[in-house]
């Protein structure tokens, strides 16, 4: 498990649930490395600002990160975290390695309008 | 929202932590602006085992401590921020951060540290992610069997 204070993602069939429920979401699904905590961070930093968009992340290395990882937006992605944004269900943006506060609330304030 | 402090401690790695404790401590108002994640590179260190006192912890989990004691202690911590401009003269300092909010004290403490260098050529940020990566330890996996060009000749390259 990630050490973060953000939703985890531990099972294939919690992935689909929050998709079910939430119209906006965002995913890091990475290790606790130096790439991948910055994004985290800034994920917990603004959680609290868009609440229209659920957040959470998923460790790279468990058995159901597939769910990330086999995506057709993520094939050519060679670094972690990957991050994706989601828009009921479907994929709407989604980047590799590490991403700071502005590119994040670029694309959050891009696709999930409040 | 809050403007005024006694001090602005402008780095949120372990120095910029530690004179935030000491400060809030001592019963004055402190801010502490980062640039990046809490912590500074210590975030960045898989593990750490001769911190006094603690045998053995990732970087992260410590950084975390440390900006949970100095929250608890009474400081207000804004992180991922840009400091767009910074006045020092007179006696009274003004932070301004992300070409917006500025913040006054009558003291501020630069706690900048140090941070990882990028190559800083056309398309970097373009193809990070995407064959340019920083983080052997994680990226390593994904470059197995291909040819790669190691920038740098220090510890971490070697």
């Amino acid at each position: 498990m990630l050490q973060t204070n953000l939703t985890h993602i531990e099972s294939e069939e919690a992935f689909d649930a929050i998709l079910e429920e939430n119209e906006n979401v965002m995913i890091c699904c990475g290790r606790m490395g130096p790439m991948c905590v910055p994004v985290y961070e800034v994920m917990e930093e603004i959680e609290g600002e868009y609440e229209h968009v659920k957040f959470a992340d998923l460790a790279f290395d468990s058995a159901h990160s597939h769910v990330i990882r086999s995506l057709p937006e993520c094939q050519t992605f060679n670094g972690l975290p990957f991050t994706v944004y989601f828009k009921n269900g479907k994929v709407v943006k989604a980047t590799s390695s590490i991403q700071d506060m502005d590119q994040v609330t670029s694309i959050l304030d891009e696709n999930f309008s409040k | 929202m809050k403007t005024d402090y006694d001090v602005i401690i402008i780095g949120g790695g372990p120095a910029g932590l530690t004179a935030g404790m000491y400060l809030a401590r001592a019963k004055m108002n402190t801010l502490i602006l980062n640039q990046g994640a809490v912590g500074g590179q210590t975030v960045l260190t898989h593990e750490i085992a001769n911190y006094p006192g603690v045998e053995n912890i990732n970087g992260f989990q410590l950084a975390r401590i440390m900006k949970t004691q100095a929250k608890n202690f009474g400081c207000t911590i804004k992180s991922n921020i840009k400091i767009s401009n910074l006045q020092l003269e007179g006696n009274i300092k003004k932070v301004e951060i992300n070409n917006k909010n500025s913040y006054s004290a009558k003291a501020v403490i630069l706690a900048t540290g140090g941070r990882s260098r990028a190559l800083g050529v056309p398309g970097e940020n373009d193809f990070k992610g995407q064959g340019i990566s920083y983080c052997a330890t994680c990226d390593g996996d994904f470059f197995q069997d291909k040819e790669i060009i190691v920038v740098g000749g220090g510890n971490s390259a070697l």
